[in-house]
């Protein structure tokens, strides 16, 4: 096949030989380079198996009765990256967590499905999810529960929110009405944000199917806005200050219309893990609302935490805003809404009971 | 005489059907008995994760063959075709020109490389700030990472070239576009047909993650949805697709290949025969 | 570092070994000169969006930060473990697999079918059948990285032990070399350029495959620094691209270790001798 063959028909099989008895030098340095190789790659997995291989330990017998107990239990926890996970950061940062009985390790990936993914493997028992991929989990049969807020329910002022519906510079957009038959960016097809223009379309008077909604992820919308890829887009902070630097429009903060002090984001649990681990997810819920009470009192101190875990300097962490209310308590009502807009907008086929997704001591 | 040889004629064609029935049976027994595992496995699967192969089968078919995502299917294959289409006379093309240019070559083997190991999903923001969001983005996604395995293996293809044969084509006052065309190439045909068929296989999953952000249509639009939608039997279903899209295109690029190399095998196997 | 690529040289080569390797390395130095600079000129510009793409000074200085700080060093070392051990299992039996179906025609006829079949499955579509199964861990990565070098590299392997020459197998018939012998020193040396050319496109595929496991599934590496970047906003473009430089300058230093290593264990090979003798 190869025309080294046909050379060596020239000179037959003594090349073989021939290279055998030369060859114990070649010999000696394959074994040579496998060892090498070998030793590198048990070194390697020595050294990385220590901070992210493997799952690891459940719950310790006794953790049951609460973190108060004395027993410490390890937890893995997997998160999106962003912003508003300060109070998430504080929690660990400032010894929270290990108050309540709670040894956290963090996981960053890049969505709340890929966090969801993982929890059925057993793998992590906490994770960041957005109330539609949690309410599309449940619908499915896949039972999860909001545990506790990440930093508090959605504000219900724009001044304190930071997700904004804009229009391109020069798009003659004033309005959601003009929205028919353009392109609208989104950072995923089935995330609140594409749920959110649907309805807003709807509301205003327009066929939401007429508007075409691409997704594509935060970085990149202010250049398509820019270039007229796309004529509007549902960004968030810190991208919309570069949109708006630009000149894009601002028309309405999605969220505070729609869902004001609505739970749309939360930290859950797999319902399995709740129900055998009662205190375990007592003691987290614990933890995080003393998390979001002292965020609120102390923000300067919740934000220093967003430089060490994101890259930011510790000027641009302070200059982040925080979207929410720091109220606490779970929204059942807003869930529910959101909900019927899924269901409305056929995402989903069944509607499970908002109760059942959030985890009451006892459920 | 003409007896035996009646009978041998009559025999002929029997034997050369069952021969081929043959070959089909060898062929395809493995792949019968892992997708029979398969199916006894998953037939009675509550999981969402990993419904039963008899569920897949029939959103396969309710799906792709007879309904709405077949649309998306015909779009995503446009774009293989152009980008691998130009990934192949690209890779072939430029490896042909690398080889000849020694100092070229010389100077930029690291950034080749360097640009061959990026991954696609983080060049995506910069095509698409150049090339935008539509077909164009996709074909040149497709193409940029496809043309790394053709380029390689016409690089090492060439190398393996007979200095006999090279020394002679100069002596001969052959100029080096022609030396390249008739001696090298051919000589080197067997490695870069393996480069190009290596091609396709890249070519196929960059058609997929070409369509991963900021697409409106196509078969690896229908799984990130269907992913994201925790639709498993739509992703299942859409894997499947692409397997059998992967294996059709890898059938007839052999069936190309055949064609195209039927000096080369058929003196192969003449040599094993004897 | 060796180059990615050799090639014998002509028969009338003039310049000494001495010269040949500064010239090389020269103009390697001068291409990268020119790319960067040529970076930074459509920054300042303003052909490379600034909302999108950071400068090259900013670049260049964001990665000098990182290298001095322990979170680059500690990203490499995840990601490569991810790298070695998914290279080691998917290519070992691959290697292993593949000459076992070259050797017997029925078991290639076999193992084809099968094989082209799960070759062109890519590794984002079944991104989160392994999350589900390992989570963002560095057993996904590992099991990923296996999937996508295996693959490929098999009929890779087939095709090389099944291209043995002829008059090679007859003579070691002629020999009575038999069995585990006429493996080890006729065939395997056959297959040995096809293996090595496999090998090559493998450390490629399977730097790649981690990396993007990271990206999108999750796990310490090159791939999650990238992410916590691309997330921390624009203020942050810089860190992003020096990851993603990190990422080019570690699969071009993993070729370049693989070059390494291929010319001592093949330099008994034809094309490789011939190279060493003309490049000095």
């Amino acid at each position: 096949m190869s025309t080294h063959t046909q050379r060596r028909r020239g000179h037959g099989p003594s090349e073989h030989v021939r290279s055998g008895q030369r060859g114990t030098p070649s010999w000696r340095a394959a074994v040579g380079a496998v060892a090498v190789a070998v030793a590198l790659a048990a070194l390697l997995t020595a050294c990385g198996g220590g901070s992210s291989s493997g799952p690891p330990a459940a719950s310790s017998p006794g953790s049951a009765a609460g973190g108060g107990s004395g027993t410490v239990t390890n937890i893995t926890l997997g998160y999106v990256p962003y912003s508003d996970d300060a109070a998430l950061f504080y929690a660990q940062d400032g010894g929270i967590f290990r108050q309540h009985g709670l040894n956290v390790t963090f996981v960053a990936q890049a969505s709340p499905v890929a966090v969801e993914a993982s929890m059925a493997s057993g793998t992590e028992q906490f994770g960041f999810v957005t109330t539609p991929v949690l309410i599309n989990l449940n619908s499915k049969g896949v039972q999860v529960k909001c545990v506790s807020s990440v930093d508090g329910n959605e504000p219900s002022s724009d001044a304190n929110d930071s997700t904004v519906l804009v229009a391109a510079k020069g798009s003659g957009i004033t309005s959601i009405k003009d929205l028919a038959g353009k392109n609208v960016a989104e950072v995923q097809l089935t995330s609140l944000n594409s749920l959110a223009v649907e309805v807003l379309a709807k509301r205003a008077g327009i066929d939401p199917a007429s508007v075409h909604l691409i997704a594509m992820p935060f970085p990149q919308m202010p250049a398509a806005l820019a270039q007229g890829r796309v004529q509007a887009a549902v960004i968030v902070a810190p991208f919309i200050s570069t949109a708006l630097a630009e000149g894009a429009v601002p028309l309405i903060h999605p969220n505070v219309a729609l869902f004001p002090n609505g739970t749309v984001t939360c930290l859950d649990v797999m319902g399995s893990y709740a129900s055998a681990h009662a205190g375990v997810v007592a003691a987290f819920r614990a933890a995080m609302n003393e998390s979001i009470a002292y965020s609120q009192a102390h923000q300067s101190q919740a934000k220093a935490t967003l430089a060490s875990h994101l890259s930011l300097s510790p000027a641009q962490a302070q200059a982040q805003i925080l979207s929410t209310n720091w109220d606490t308590t779970l929204n059942p009502d807003s869930i529910t809404l959101i909900e019927g807009y899924m269901k409305e907008f056929g995402l989903i086929t069944s509607e499970p009971p908002a109760a059942s997704m959030i985890w009451t001591p006892g459920s | 005489m003409r007896g035996e040889a009646g009978a041998a004629g009559r025999a002929g064609p029997v034997r050369a059907a069952s021969r081929v029935a043959g070959r089909a049976a060898t062929r395809a027994w493995l792949f019968a008995a892992l997708i029979g595992a398969w199916w006894a496995w998953s037939a009675g699967s509550t999981s969402v994760y990993f419904p039963p192969l008899a569920k897949i089968l029939r959103t396969l078919w309710s799906q792709w063959a007879v309904g709405p995502a077949r649309a998306q299917l015909g779009s995503s294959l446009e774009h293989l075709v152009l980008g691998y289409a130009i990934a192949g006379l690209a890779g072939i093309g430029i490896g042909a020109l690398l080889w000849s240019l020694r100092y070229l070559r010389e100077a930029t083997s690291p950034y080749m490389y360097f640009l061959y190991v990026l991954p696609a999903p983080v060049l995506v923001p910069a095509v698409i700030t150049i090339f935008g969001i539509g077909a164009a983005m996709k074909v040149v996604i497709i193409a940029f990472a496809a043309v790394w395995p053709t380029l390689l293996n016409t690089l090492d293809g060439m190398r393996g070239v007979d200095p006999v044969k090279l020394d002679t084509a100069r002596a001969l006052g052959m100029s080096a576009a022609r030396r390249t065309f008739t001696v090298v190439l051919p000589a080197a045909a067997p490695q870069v047909v393996a480069g190009l068929r290596n091609s396709l296989q890249v070519s196929i999953v960059l058609m997929v993650v070409s369509e991963w952000v900021a697409s409106t249509g196509g078969i690896g639009y229908y799984i990130v949805n269907a992913q994201e939608s925790f639709d498993y039997l739509g992703m299942w279903s859409g894997i499947l697709m692409l397997a059998i899209v992967g294996c059709a295109a890898n059938l007839l690029f052999v069936l190309a290949e055949n064609r195209l190399l039927y000096w080369h095998y058929g003196a192969r196997a003449a040599e094993r025969r004897a | 570092m060796a180059g990615a690529v050799v090639i014998p040289e002509g028969r009338f080569a003039r310049s000494g070994p001495g010269r040949d390797w500064a010239l090389r390395y020269g103009m390697r130095l001068a291409v990268l000169a020119a790319a960067l600079a040529l970076w930074q000129a459509l920054s300042e510009a303003g052909l490379i969006r600034g909302d999108e793409f950071p400068s090259m000074t900013a670049t260049v200085s964001a990665l000098g930060r990182q290298a001095a700080s322990a979170s680059l060093w500690a990203a490499v070392r995840d990601t490569l473990a991810g790298w070695a051990i998914g290279l080691a299992i998917g290519g070992g039996c691959a290697i292993v697999i593949g000459s076992l179906a070259g050797l017997s025609g029925f078991a290639y006829r076999s193992v084809i079918g099968v094989v082209e079949f799960f070759k062109t499955i890519p590794v984002i579509a079944i991104l989160p059948i392994a999350l589900v199964l390992w989570g963002a861990t560095l057993t996904m990565k590992v099991a990923l990285v296996a999937f996508a070098v295996f693959w490929p590299l098999v009929i890779q392997v087939c095709y090389g032990v099944r291209s043995l020459d002829p008059i090679a197998r007859d003579t070691a018939r002629a020999l009575r070399v038999r069995g585990a012998r006429e493996f080890l020193m006729v065939v395997l040396p056959s297959a040995a350029p096809f293996i090595a050319t496999g090998l090559r496109v493998s450390v490629a595929v399977a730097l790649i495959v981690d990396i993007v496991a990271e990206l999108i599934g999750g796990g310490s590496g090159i791939g999650a620094q990238i992410l916590l970047a691309e997330n921390s906003g624009p203020s942050a473009y810089p860190v992003m691209y020096a990851y993603i430089l990190v990422a080019g300058l570690l699969g071009v230093l993993l070729a370049g270790v693989f070059t390494l290593v291929e010319g001592r264990v093949m330099h008994w090979h034809e094309s490789y001798r011939m190279a060493a003798g003309h490049a000095g």
